[in-house]
């Protein structure tokens, strides 16, 4: 079973996607912020970070860096949005500082469905940490 | 023994009407050296007014600012207590040592000159009159701004004969000696006797700091990121003031000491000639870059001042305006719209933006539109450990300027996360230790990508 690392500040939107995650047979570990999910990163074998890009004190485009330097392989989505005009120039920054894929906010299950259908191809092969 | 307080005492003798149910109550009882330098004050208005021809020689004046608080509407809530601390400001100025000025209600004042005769007694209540509401309101109509001069008792009552303030200043152009004005305030009654020392209220004790220290107010800039176009093309030329112990205050922090308005002028015409001297040397050297530079209110509000700015920015020459932007600080919130929009105009031909310093929690700028400003500065909290409130209200300030048109600039963005909140929300300009700090010079313009930012080293 796949584990998934949602890192978002609200908690409406990490208890819907770990919802929608756990209906997939995913197993779903849940950081407030960038400092919360590095360190869960490094103690759990996670096979995919969704990470807001919009939240205090650890950032999400910061978060997404450290999680590329420390699992190089490690497949992340990154989201944001939520009615902030500006939220979709920092999708592209974040996948030009390494996300695979971006979802603006509010975003269908569809396609939350296509993102992590495209970063779990074998939901059985999880990337190990360096 | 005073069983009413003075005010009251001072309202009833010179009340026209009985006061209205609106007037703010009474304060309590003064107690200790409050009550000796009241009592003092009652004793010499009680000098001033045993004097029989002091009503005739027309030497009581009232003053009420009534056309300017309809004038400000709802701000006048807000701007009352400075409007009162710049009345105080404005009379003492105006007022020799022995006259007497107090406040009897709510924008309302009575001044009792001592020595000058009524020609010129009402001058200078014109010239106060005139002054406060140039300040608050810009040009007003002097016909509609009131002066009362007592001229008689009736039933204990004193009688006022009222006149505006543009009838009084134009019966003094066209009555003063050659002199002028100046001349036609010279005294005609017999001064009074001066106080015996011993009967003035001792001066209460005021805090000197030395010049030097005062001094200590330079100026650095600060590069601010149009993050909309990724490059660092502004610097923002902010007040810093050090103290003697190494530590520094920046932006309007450093000015919040200095009350006198001529002090901040001066400051202000300092930073502009020494701003505009660098930028003519760096633009002679090739460089391209725009800075700000800031002006306080207190600066432009007051025409002597202004005029005195203005003629600084008219020897800016015209190859260098268009790299020129002003940041007004210390406005008062609420400012009307119609005094914004002239300030601005007056500044526009000198400069290519114009941005004005807001408080950060301030949310509504609806006054603001169609001034002709070409946007807002503000200061985010420092506090990390706010910062989630600081994003959610980042959202609301953006969202009001940009309702009102206006661009939006945080400064004192020390995070990514705050330079990410910020740019989500829509600002548009970003400042702060994250951007860059404040240096002596500001430098080239230069790119600046969000990649340049996350890849700069940073604290998490």
């Amino acid at each position: 079973m796949p584990t998934v690392l949602v890192i978002d500040d609200e908690d409406m939107v990490r208890l819907v996607l770990r919802q929608f995650l756990e209906r997939q047979d995913m197993e779903v570990i849940e950081a407030q912020d960038g400092d919360e999910g590095l360190r869960l990163c490094r103690a759990h074998r996670i096979d995919l970070v969704i990470c807001d890009l919009i939240m205090p004190r650890a950032d999400g485009i910061g978060t997404i860096m450290h999680i590329r330097r420390i699992a190089p392989k490690m497949k992340i989505i990154a989201i944001s949005g939520g009615g902030r005009s500006h939220a979709m120039e920092l999708l592209k920054v974040a996948e030009e500082m390494g996300a695979d894929h971006a979802l603006g906010k509010p975003f269908t299950r569809d396609q939350l469905t296509a993102a992590v259908a495209a970063c779990l191809p074998n939901p059985t092969l999880a990337p190990r940490l360096r | 023994m005073l069983s009413l307080s003075l005010g009251e005492k001072l309202r009833n003798w010179f009340a026209e009407e009985q006061p209205v149910a609106t007037a703010r109550p009474a304060k309590a009882t003064p107690t200790g050296p409050d009550m000796e330098h009241l009592q003092s004050l009652e004793r010499r208005l009680q000098s001033l007014l045993a004097q029989p021809q002091l009503l005739s020689a027309g030497r009581v004046h009232m003053l009420n600012f009534d056309r300017l608080r309809e004038s400000l509407g709802t701000a006048w809530e807000d701007l009352r207590d400075r409007v009162h601390a710049a009345a105080d400001r404005i009379i003492n100025r105006l007022i020799a040592e022995q006259d007497v000025q107090f406040r009897t209600g709510d924008g309302e004042y009575i001044i009792v000159f001592a020595t000058l005769n009524r020609q010129a007694a009402t001058l200078v209540c014109a010239k106060i009159a005139e002054e406060l509401h140039r300040l608050f309101l810009g040009d007003p109509n002097l016909g509609d701004i009131k002066v009362a001069t007592a001229v008689g008792l009736l039933d204990g009552k004193i009688l006022y004969e009222h006149a505006s303030v543009a009838e009084l200043l134009a019966n003094i152009d066209q009555t003063a000696d050659p002199g002028g004005a100046e001349a036609a305030a010279v005294p005609a009654a017999t001064p009074l006797p001066a106080e015996p020392a011993a009967a003035r209220p001792p001066e209460p004790r005021k805090l000197q700091l030395s010049q030097g220290e005062l001094a200590q107010i330079s100026t650095m800039f600060r590069p601010l990121w149009d993050v909309g176009r990724q490059v660092i093309s502004t610097y923002m030329c902010t007040p810093v003031r050090r103290f003697p112990d190494g530590s520094a205050v920046e932006g309007v922090a450093a000015l919040a000491a200095i009350t006198d308005p001529q002090q901040l002028a001066k400051i202000n015409t300092d930073t502009l000639i020494d701003t505009v001297e660098i930028l003519d040397e760096l633009f002679r050297n090739k460089f391209r870059l725009m800075v700000s530079v800031p002006v306080c209110f207190e600066t432009l509000a007051a025409r002597r001042t202004r005029q005195e700015y203005i003629t600084v920015c008219q020897s800016v020459p015209d190859y260098l305006r268009q790299f020129l932007s002003f940041e007004f600080l210390r406005f008062p919130a609420g400012v009307p719209n119609g005094r914004m929009t002239e300030l601005v105009n007056e500044m526009r031909p000198f400069c290519r933006w114009s941005f004005l310093r807001v408080e950060f929690r301030q949310q509504s700028f609806t006054s603001l539109a169609g001034t002709g400003l070409t946007g807002l500065t503000t200061l985010v909290p420092s506090d990390r450990a706010a910062e989630a409130r600081t994003m959610e209200d980042l959202n609301s300030f953006v969202a009001s300027a940009e309702r009102a048109n206006l661009r939006t600039c945080v400064v004192g963005v020390a995070s990514t996360s705050l330079a990410i909140a910020a740019r989500a929300a829509g600002t548009t300009l970003i400042a702060g230790d994250r951007i860059g700090r404040a240096e002596e010079i500001p430098q080239h313009m230069l790119r600046f990508r969000w990649q340049d930012l996350f890849l700069r080293d940073a604290p998490r």
